[in-house]
């Protein structure tokens, strides 16, 4: 999106001008067209600026809070909400609004690395199956097949269990290689029905090679489906990051995630006893995902140009 | 039709065995083996070996491979490393559990989805069909450990209505009738939380999906030969609007056993899902491929199930 955004700011219509405008409008690009229809998207919008204050309160987490998530306060410990700890504190002391802000950091971060990491593996396989077609198309989505037959979960569960221990990195490369098989069907898609069009064949007519045709041509075109589908994917990661997290085989302690935060609901009485400790972070994750599934199903009918414009 | 099952099935078994090369192989990346947690001084190194010879560990990985793969052919999962039994034994004291569990929760997804989602298509742009999109939404952006503790948390703690653990009560010696109302009574929680998602995103496809055939020129033509709005809706509306949920019905079966791994976790009810976490815990290996092995062939059958259903109920649909 910020890309259009400022390339409408670098064209700026001229209104004592009806002709340039005219013009202007016939010439918009496809994204300049999509971020007029994503703009007038209640719902979008409305996902954006929850996103945007999420990222803002993660980012700037020291200056609202005195806290440090991973200190102890040993004379407050299982505290209920106070002044003085808002959230109040978990089985260690720690302040659980500082580790509720600071939380949101790891657990955006790991979604923002795990989809641009899938979404690399996802795009360049499906591009390469796609372009090339033949026997390298049939070998890279006969395991693409494979990959998608394993159930998800199972899966990465079963990769992070051969390793020695858990942490950030771990997560990250374990989810990005489980989750890009379906990047990769929509990409190749794409490209097999970019490689018959016209402007594709005139340009290989011309002489144009190979990375020319993919990097010039084709993924420029293939941006629209690509963005959907990676924003869509940082929702589903987030939530896969929480879980496993949950689970005890996500981020370790005491580093605080919105997952490993909801671990101590586990303990029957920190669940029945000190909501506190466990509904703040969990409300975290839907509000995060659904602001992302709002903006990636925004970005969906805004690309998509069978939708009426309503100019 | 026939021919295309035998194609089908034919396909799977090279894909299943390279399914079972990358689940075997992953299983050799770990480090050490099941014993090397239990090294202990005052037993001595002998024992180990002998241990690790027993469980044929000692063997060059292709050897361990060729072992495990016909051994699971002939239906022998291998010996738990935790357990110290057959994996098959403890597989088949949990499965019934989980397909329980799952039976049920496809009986509420189906039981809601279907209505909700004909009722939001009948009154669409309505009050009631906005509240229902909302929640939709909210239900498909919560991830379902933290819908199944707050349903334990209202349930279960706050009104006491549920159990929140367990298959039954124990001790209670229950039979008959009220032996299966206890059962039903226990798995309700789990299932409630393991059709959640299934339910909003069900909702949400028919919505849309009768919605689309309500716009179609057979439904027009159907009203201008004036027949009334609910035979219209029952015999050319909802027969094609409901065709495509036997798909879904198909991959439903693919992932039951890891959607259960979660909601499993979350009520400790001792099923499939539980008895995987458990031994990624242990790293008892034995368990964990056969589960793996489990989970893909129910994906491929899963599929399969889907595609050969929609053939049949849809006459459209030709394979050939």
């Amino acid at each position: 999106m910020q890309k259009s955004s400022s390339e409408v700011a670098q064209k700026p219509t001229d209104p004592t001008n009806p002709k340039l405008d005219k013009e202007q409008r016939k010439g918009k690009s496809p994204f300049q067209l999509a971020y007029r229809r994503f703009v007038k998207n209640r719902m979008a919008v409305v996902g954006l600026i929850l996103l945007t204050i999420i990222v803002l309160i993660s980012v700037f987490a020291p200056l609202l809070t005195s806290h440090d998530p991973l200190e102890s306060d040993m004379y407050n410990i299982e505290a209920p909400p106070s002044d003085e700890h808002i959230l109040g504190t978990d089985d260690m002391g720690r302040d659980v609004y500082a580790r509720l802000l600071y939380g949101g950091r790891i657990s955006l971060l790991i979604g923002l690395l795990t989809m641009i990491f899938t979404v690399l593996i996802g795009a360049v396989l499906g591009a390469i199956a796609g372009y090339y077609g033949k026997w390298i198309d049939t070998l890279i989505m006969r395991f693409t097949d494979i990959m998608l037959t394993f159930p998800f979960l199972l899966f990465v569960l079963f990769l992070i269990s051969v390793l020695e221990e858990t942490s950030v990195t771990v997560l990250i490369v374990a989810l990005a290689l489980t989750s890009w098989p379906t990047t990769a069907r929509i990409v190749r898609g794409v490209f097999l029905s970019l490689r018959e069009q016209e402007f594709v064949l005139s340009a290989r007519a011309i002489g144009g090679s190979d990375s020319r045709l993919i990097f010039r041509h084709m993924i420029p075109n293939a941006l629209a489906p690509i963005i959907v589908n990676a924003t869509l994917l940082m929702a589903v990661t987030i939530s896969a990051e929480s879980a496993l997290s949950f689970l005890g085989f996500g981020v370790p302690q005491p580093t605080p995630t919105w997952g490993n935060m909801l671990t101590n609901a586990m303990n029957i009485r920190v669940l029945s006893d000190q909501p506190w400790l466990w509904i703040p972070p969990g409300v975290m994750i839907v509000l995060a995902v659904l602001a992302i599934n709002f903006i990636g199903d925004g970005l969906r009918d805004a690309f998509d140009t069978k939708m009426s414009d309503n100019k | 039709m026939a021919q295309y099952i035998v194609r089908r099935i034919l396909i799977s078994i090279p894909m299943l065995l390279i399914i079972s090369v990358i689940v075997f192989t992953i299983s050799q990346l770990a480090p050490g083996d099941a014993f090397t947690g239990q090294l202990d001084p005052k037993l001595d190194a002998e024992y180990f070996e002998e241990m690790r010879r027993a469980f044929g560990l000692d063997k060059h990985p292709v050897e361990q491979y060729y072992m495990w793969f016909t051994n699971l052919l002939k239906g022998e999962l291998g010996i738990s490393f935790s357990y110290k039994l057959p994996v098959s034994d403890l597989i088949v004291d949990r499965i019934g559990n989980t397909i329980f569990l799952a039976f049920c929760s496809l009986v509420l997804t189906y039981g809601l989805a279907i209505p909700l989602g004909i009722f939001s298509a009948q009154r669409p742009y309505s009050m009631l069909d906005y509240t229902m999109t909302t929640t939709s939404f909210v239900l498909l952006s919560m991830p379902s450990f933290f819908a199944g503790l707050l349903l334990i948390y209202l349930f279960s703690f706050t009104l006491e209505w549920f159990p929140f653990s367990g298959t039954q009560t124990m001790g209670a010696g229950y039979t008959g009738i009220s032996y299966v109302i206890d059962k039903l009574h226990h798995v309700f929680l789990p299932a409630v939380t393991l059709a959640l998602i299934s339910i909003a995103s069900y909702t949400r496809y028919i919505r849309s999906s009768v919605l689309d055939a309500k716009k179609q020129d057979y439904v027009r033509t159907a009203f201008a030969k004036g027949l009334a709005s609910s035979v219209v809706l029952r015999k050319h509306v909802l027969k094609n609007a409901l065709l495509p949920l036997i798909t879904l019905f198909g991959l439903d079966l693919g992932v039951f056993l890891s959607g259960a791994v979660i909601t499993e976790t979350i009520f400790t009810y001792p099923g499939l899902g539980q008895l995987y976490i458990e031994s990624i815990t242990n790293r008892d290996y034995p368990i964990i491929m056969a589960l793996s092995m489990m989970g893909a062939v129910c994906v491929l059958v899963g599929n399969l199930i889907a595609d050969i259903l929609y053939a049949v109920v849809d006459p459209r649909i030709r394979y050939d």
